[in-house]
């Protein structure tokens, strides 16, 4: 256990886990449906909205991934892998949200399945699945749980997630948004507080600068091209983000939905830049020897507030990750699994399913999507290659065929959505099983196979396998298109 | 770049303040429950019974 988080930090913790239990029980009493359970009954407010918005989509893959990033990459954490996503946040509010609106969908896969059919919709369910399985917070409640309170990371992911469980299963959409309305207050103020104590003790980015070297404040650091394109790439995610498409849906208006993105958008750059900030400050206490030379990035963060914050304060920042662990955990446990019963199942069978039905199947298949979370956080040795690989999936299944749905209708025909969705999803997961199994380990922890081009050897990486996936997914959904229009024509 | 980090402090931290303020005002009529307010008949989404 961490020396400076004594009992009045742990107790802050325990307060705040039985506080968010409490509000999922309040919340119980209100769910009649599962229109009620999944979209809160569509009366969802610009700030509820807020809320949810900035702490279900910043967990700890923000959190800890950008920090490890800076720590590793310097600045460039922020301006080539934040700063892309700003746009597309943006574009999604002012250009998606309105066109969603007119659906009578609740969720992204029903999106797809009005538009292309079942296959599209089991297909998108399959994908928005492996995105929401919570991969990294609940690896990170482990890690919380190992750094500050003693015990095995295991128990940790365990204790976190069982609790994050019960209130979700009890209040659906409507427990999750209001406690992640805490949550986010907790997880802001915490990153605030301790970004502004840092600032004050080892001095600013500059002063980082001038002791680390110039190069930890380039805007690109040492990265390639190649990562700079996954990184613009992986940045269109939020126009497919099935968190914001539920909660577009959950909405009371347009108007409230609209303003809550953009206002999230100013607060998610702000939570950014001071993760980023923390991370180099790690790495600046590393070279000045106040922590260990062999410290991993992803504990980067923990360690330099353990070291720096008070008694207290850093009770109030290990609360802060908890609410963005399991903000991130209730919200996405309750799409991964809405998706597969509601989506998946539905649409697979053809058969329509009660409510009451619905609801029970959903809560049960909650506890089998957080096990999964479990076992795939084991097969990734950064966060970051994690939340790679999960967009990876979601984009190259669903990307194409929403936008035509979304911008160019004309073109969204069954089997161009259908074909694109399908070969998606299997070029993905198949690169991804190729990576795993023949894949040869990097020297930045990823894994990567050779490949000859033109009789040159190139090294292609785990990562880059979005920008194999999604050329792949777009051929299909012109392949599908032209098969329709020719079928269409007269003999 | 310091200057950019204290901005962001005191956005994220009174500005995330402020937006939970509003949340409390608008809790209780959120919490109410289905049906009890007037619009709530109107949008009625996909019905799957």
């Amino acid at each position: 256990m961490t020396a400076g988080f004594g009992p009045v930090d742990q107790a802050i913790v325990v307060l705040y886990l039985v506080g968010m239990l409490g509000v999922g029980v309040l919340t119980a009493s209100r769910i009649r449906d599962f229109r009620d359970f999944f979209i809160a009954g569509g009366r969802l407010t610009t700030p509820l909205l807020v809320c949810t918005l900035v702490s279900t989509y910043y967990g700890l893959d923000v959190t800890f991934g950008s920090s490890e990033t800076a720590f590793y990459e310097g600045a460039a954490a922020f301006f080539a892998y934040s700063a892309p996503f700003y746009l597309f946040y943006a574009a999604t509010a002012l250009l998606v949200v309105p066109r969603l609106r007119r659906l009578s969908a609740i969720s992204l896969p029903e999106v797809m399945g009005d538009a292309y059919g079942p296959p599209a919709r089991v297909a998108a369910a399959l994908a928005s699945f492996v995105y929401s399985a919570p991969i990294i917070s609940v690896a990170g409640m482990g890690l919380i749980g190992a750094t500050f309170f003693g015990i095995e990371p295991w128990l940790g992911c365990v204790v976190g997630a069982s609790i994050a469980l019960a209130y979700t299963v009890l209040g659906g959409l409507l427990a999750d948004a209001m406690t992640d309305a805490v949550q986010f207050v907790i997880m802001c103020v915490s990153a605030a507080v301790a970004a502004a104590i840092v600032l004050v003790r080892i001095g600013g980015p500059e002063a980082i600068g001038a002791r680390l070297g110039s190069e930890v404040l380039a805007p690109f650091g040492t990265l390639s091209i190649w990562e700079l394109l996954v990184f613009a790439a992986v940045a269109m995610t939020p126009l497919v983000e099935p968190a914001f498409y539920q909660r577009t849906f959950a909405a009371a208006a347009t108007s409230q939905i609209v303003r809550a993105l953009l206002i999230g958008t100013v607060l998610w750059a702000c939570y950014d830049w001071l993760v980023v900030f923390l991370g180099l400050a790690g790495r600046d206490l590393v070279a000045a020897g106040r922590l260990p030379a062999d410290l991993d990035g992803s504990a980067a963060l923990l360690a330099v507030v353990a070291v720096i914050l008070p008694p207290g304060l850093l009770g109030l920042f290990v609360a802060g990750c908890v609410a963005a662990a399991m903000s991130t955990v209730d919200s996405y446990t309750l799409i991964a699994a809405g998706n597969i019963v509601y989506d998946g199942w539905q649409a697979a069978t053809g058969r329509r399913l009660s409510d009451r039905t619905l609801l029970l199947a959903t809560r049960l298949l909650a506890v089998v999507t957080l096990a999964a979370a479990l076992g795939l956080s084991l097969l990734f040795e950064r966060l970051r290659d994690a939340w790679i690989f999960m967009s990876t999936v979601l984009l190259s299944t669903v990307l194409w065929p929403l936008l035509a749905v979304l911008f160019l209708p004309r073109l969204a025909t069954p089997r161009a959505g259908r074909w694109s969705a399908i070969a998606g999803l299997a070029v993905s997961l198949a690169l991804f099983v190729a990576f795993q199994t023949i894949g040869v380990p990097t020297d930045d922890e990823s894994l990567s196979i050779a490949v000859g081009l033109a009789g040159r050897p190139f090294e292609v990486a785990r990562e880059a396998g979005l920008l194999i996936a999604l050329p792949v997914s777009l051929a299909a959904f012109a392949a599908g298109w032209l098969a329709d229009r020719r079928s269409r024509r007269p003999a | 770049m310091t200057a950019v980090t204290w901005i962001a402090i005191l956005i994220l931290g009174p500005g995330s303040v402020a937006v939970f303020v509003l949340f409390l005002r608008d809790a209780r009529k959120v919490l109410r429950n289905p049906g009890d307010r007037p619009g709530d008949a109107g949008r009625t989404g996909t019905q799957l019974d």
